[in-house]
């Protein structure tokens, strides 16, 4: 039995613009997805195909095995939080929540003393208790949202889906929110499916990421997967901070020889490629204690919490590197704006730009070994 | 800024209210004040006598006719093409506007002498329609069908703009709760542009009532029979019985000023824009309208 | 449709919307324009001309379209102050003045007609002082521009509102600041973003008044040559059934306003372009 929420070859074009090209996912039961991906990409068109609000041009959308491709949203039964939430202005919270149980045919709908109580079960969960008159218009942005997903949750559906839900909120109230989300998902144990290009809140809720670029999926797997892994140098740059050194340049020569001559024969000419390095892979030194260090000035000194955040320029000015060290360890340092420093790399990947052919090792010089190369 | 610079601005705006007050006096204030002076020049007993008048009574009987015609036909069509621009992409659909918006720009007299041309006895369905006995054109049907013509694109231009400016998120979130067609429109749509349903009403009613040169070119002026008020006013004004023009005229201003002021009412509530206010240069002017 | 919906999941109930709609404006719009294109159509390029061109016509279009060019800028002259006033100051009577701007959409236009024509006449107060000081308004092509004047006013007003207040103050603020006078404000700050707006207001004053009827035959007095409107002219050959000259005299009125509305639409996209792109 197929079960789960599954796309198979999905295309979708606007207008001659190419918003989705052959689409392929598998969302296990039960587990929280995060679509992520820069605007534009496609994800809040996946969205609604998954919802029924689009039709894909070609491909299929199966729930649980069966083909829903055409059904139209009302008899499809996917709870949506739209992004504004789209929450019914004239009606109160209750007749908002209620609203999917009373349009219900008559014949499968609950009496009203169900819908009573069901409602009032729905307000107690989303932590709404006592605000049943009121009108959206009178709520914040957190409690609207929780009123639009208990007006989802109403119809049992078989799968939640939310756009952007956060986008709307507040910096404090989104933090909390989202945890709170996180666990009465969990709770809930119903496939829930949100869309987001904040990575930081797909890294921190998500079971599973989903990292769409241009209409295409580049990338499926849990959070640490998809930063441990990057499948290539979109998903390494959209999923944190980093440092692109370009193999081709005259600082790329020189840290092919010195740094990294391992994977000189893997490189080609005609195939540019660039050397990705995260902010804290870069370890900061006082002196060249090891050969193999790069020599830079710091230029700024950004603290961050816990952290320090070192811009550093090389010598020759071409490439600038951006370290991210303990404050234990920049205490211990005491650099300043203006101290020359060497830099030491304790991972690396390499990726080829080009889209279409995608190579890449990840390689630690501490412990001097380069890893299989892996074809995505 | 200098004191003097500031004491010139309040001296400027002093000016500006001026002249603007002096202008809606003399062009807008004072017809309204001869319109009623006028009536009442000799006495109140006259002036409603005059209203009495069996005509006049049947002039506003076939205005009102028309209006209660005019008006929910002009509504139902305006829900639909609001519906269709509104909520769905369709190619052709800014020509769709274009058209609709059509009759605003035509004068009064060629709207009528489009109706003759199609109804009329030389028309283009003039002759079939008079083998089967059917008149249109200096009777009662003309002068609604050309009514119907000349306030279509009010009721239609202010719907299709107030389902533009909702978005159909809430629509879509009704759809995905499991709501037809039908539970989708009477629960969620009409309840949010009831407010301009109201609007449009008051518009095309105004309209309808006041229609003078396309009416009078398809009403045939026969008394008592295919006279609307408007129609009745120049009749009487031509027969140098100004003051039961103006008597009769009164009540159509009654009707203007009713009218003004459930928009105004209905603008501040709704906080409707006032760009709207100017239907004909609204829908004239493009579907690049703005809304609130 | 389907085809060119893009295959698009549809909201319920756009075959029944659609449907409506395009049978109405067909039958109400379409129809009606196809009888005018038909009829003109059956005319020779003689007939036409010689119609277009007979001194009467010609007398009359010119008039049209001078009185409703005047009156079209007389309305700007005072529209601008007024959507001034309206849309910055606040003073006692202001919503009065506000919601009496659309009145002559709200007034039938006979009844403005006879209103205006017993104000300005020889014997109406207005009428009567003008007189004695030697001006002559009702009966003459002044009248003409007085009616138009009246129809006019919510164009301009209405079309300039809501520009005025989407004026971002603080640009003026920030003039002032750099050291400019109030004049220089106005002409050089404020004035520039509201041209589209104006041109627009003009225009569509003009256009109404072109075709307007109502307002302007009482007022005017309808002497041919001097006092008789086009639109009056196209009422005058209806009346002896003449509906080839009365359909060759609307194709000429018809064409102008097109013209002048297409003008619109120009100018219009045009201050979008501007505005966004100023963005």
């Amino acid at each position: 039995m197929d079960m789960g929420v599954t796309l198979r070859s999905v295309w979708k074009t606007y207008k001659r613009a190419t918003v989705l090209q052959n689409v392929d996912l598998d969302l296990p039961t039960g587990k929280l997805v995060a679509l992520l991906g820069p605007s534009g990409s496609g994800k809040t068109t996946l969205l609604r195909i998954l919802a029924g609000l689009e039709v894909p041009d070609r491909g299929t959308v199966l729930f649980d095995g069966e083909d829903v491709t055409r059904r139209p949203p009302r008899v499809r039964r996917a709870g949506v939080v739209f992004q504004q939430y789209a929450l019914f202005g004239h009606m109160t919270v209750f007749d908002n929540i209620a609203f999917g149980l009373r349009v219900l045919p008559r014949k499968v709908r609950p009496l009203a003393w169900e819908i009573d109580t069901k409602v009032r079960d729905l307000l107690h969960k989303v932590r709404l208790n006592g605000f049943e008159s009121r009108y959206p218009s009178q709520l914040s942005g957190g409690q609207q949202q929780r009123v639009a997903l208990a007006r989802a949750l109403a119809v049992d559906p078989r799968i939640l889906l939310l756009d952007e839900p956060f986008a709307a909120l507040d910096a404090q109230v989104r933090l909390e929110l989202r945890r709170w989300l996180r666990d009465f998902q969990r709770e809930l144990g119903i496939t829930t499916v949100f869309v987001t290009h904040d990575q930081e809140e797909a890294m921190d809720i998500a079971d599973l990421i989903v990292v769409v670029n241009q209409g295409k999926i580049e990338q499926v797997g849990s959070p640490s997967e998809i930063y441990e892994r990057p499948a290539n140098a979109f998903v390494f740059e959209f999923i944190g901070r980093s440092n692109v050194l370009p193999l081709d340049s005259r600082e790329g020569e020189w840290a092919l020889d010195h740094l990294f001559p391992a994977i000189r024969d893997w490189i080609s000419s005609a195939d540019p490629m660039c050397a990705y390095i995260r902010p804290h892979d870069i370890e900061v030194h006082r002196r060249r204690d090891r050969g193999a260090a790069v020599k830079a000035v710091v230029e700024r000194v950004h603290p961050h919490g816990a952290l320090v955040r070192l811009v550093t320029r090389t010598a020759a000015g071409e490439q600038r590197w951006e370290a991210e060290i303990s404050r234990d360890r920049y205490e211990a340092l005491k650099v300043k704006t203006g101290d020359t420093v060497y830099l030491e790399f304790r991972s690396v990947t390499v990726f080829s730009p080009h889209r279409e052919v995608v190579h890449s090792w990840t390689l630690d010089p501490v412990r001097e070994e380069l890893q299989q190369p892996q074809r995505g | 800024m200098s004191g003097q610079g500031r004491s010139g601005m309040r001296v400027g705006r002093g000016l500006l209210i001026g002249v603007t007050v002096l202008f809606f006096a003399v062009f807008l204030f004072a017809p309204l004040v001869v319109v009623f002076s006028s009536a009442l020049q000799k006495g109140v007993g006259y002036y409603l006598a005059a209203l009495a008048d069996p005509e006049t009574a049947a002039a506003v009987r076939l205005t009102l006719l028309t209006t209660c015609i005019a008006v929910p036909v002009n509504i139902l069509f305006g829900l639909c093409a609001g519906w269709a621009i509104a909520r769905y992409d369709f190619p052709g659909k800014s020509l769709l506007k274009t058209v609709i918006a059509l009759p605003f720009s035509v004068s009064p007299v060629i709207s009528g002498l489009l109706f003759v041309l199609v109804y009329g006895s030389g028309g283009l369905i003039g002759p079939w329609l008079e083998a089967h006995h059917i008149q249109v054109i200096f009777a009662v049907p003309g002068i609604i069908l050309t009514t119907l013509f000349v306030t279509l694109p009010l009721a239609a231009h202010e719907l299709i703009a107030v389902l533009e400016a909702q978005g159909k998120e809430e629509e879509e979130a009704a759809w995905t709760l499991g709501a037809t067609g039908r539970q989708i429109f009477w629960k969620i749509t009409l309840p949010k542009i009831k407010w301009g349903v109201f609007y449009g009403v008051i518009l095309s009613t105004a309209r309808a009532m006041g229609e003078f040169g396309a009416v009078s070119v398809v009403s045939g002026h026969i008394r008592g029979l295919t006279n609307t008020l408007p129609l009745h006013i120049e009749i009487l004004y031509n027969q140098y019985d100004s003051v039961a023009a103006f008597a009769a005229a009164t009540l159509l201003a009654l009707a203007a000023l009713a009218t003004l002021a459930a928009k105004a009412v209905l603008e501040r509530r709704t906080g409707l824009r006032k760009d709207h206010a100017a239907p004909g240069a609204a829908a004239a002017g493009g579907e690049e309208w703005t809304w609130a | 449709m389907a085809s060119g919906l893009n295959r698009r999941a549809l909201l319920p109930g756009f075959g029944l919307a659609f449907g409506v709609t395009i049978f109405y404006v067909s039958v109400m719009i379409l129809l009606p324009f196809a009888a005018l294109a038909l009829k003109a159509a059956s005319l020779s390029l003689h007939e036409f001309y010689e119609t277009v061109s007979s001194p009467r016509v010609v007398a009359a279009l010119r008039l049209s379209f001078l009185t409703a060019l005047v009156a079209a800028g007389i309305n700007v002259a005072f529209g601008v102050p007024a959507a001034w006033v309206l849309s910055r100051y606040s003073f006692p009577g202001k919503r009065l003045l506000d919601a009496m701007v659309d009145l002559p959409f709200a007034l039938p236009t006979a009844v403005a007609g006879i209103a205006l024509t017993a104000m300005f006449g020889p014997n109406g107060w207005l009428g009567a002082i003008l007189e004695r000081l030697g001006v002559k308004i009702a009966f003459t092509p002044a009248g003409i521009v007085v009616a138009l004047v009246f129809i006019g006013v919510p164009f301009v007003v209405r079309t300039l509102q809501p520009v005025i207040e989407s004026l971002d103050r603080r640009v003026e603020e920030a003039a002032e600041t750099l050291g400019a006078s109030p004049a220089q404000v106005f002409f050089r700050v404020i004035l520039p973003p509201l041209v589209p707006a104006l041109l627009s207001g003009f225009s569509l004053a003009f256009a109404r008044g072109i075709g307007e009827y109502g307002s302007v035959v009482f007022i005017s007095g309808n002497m041919p040559m001097r006092t008789e409107i086009a639109p009056l002219v196209i009422m005058g050959k209806l009346q002896q059934f003449d509906y080839a000259g009365a359909t060759a005299v609307a194709v000429v009125l018809l064409i102008v306003s097109f013209i002048v509305l297409s003008a619109v639409r120009l100018a219009e996209w045009r201050a979008g372009f501007w505005r966004t792109g100023a963005r």
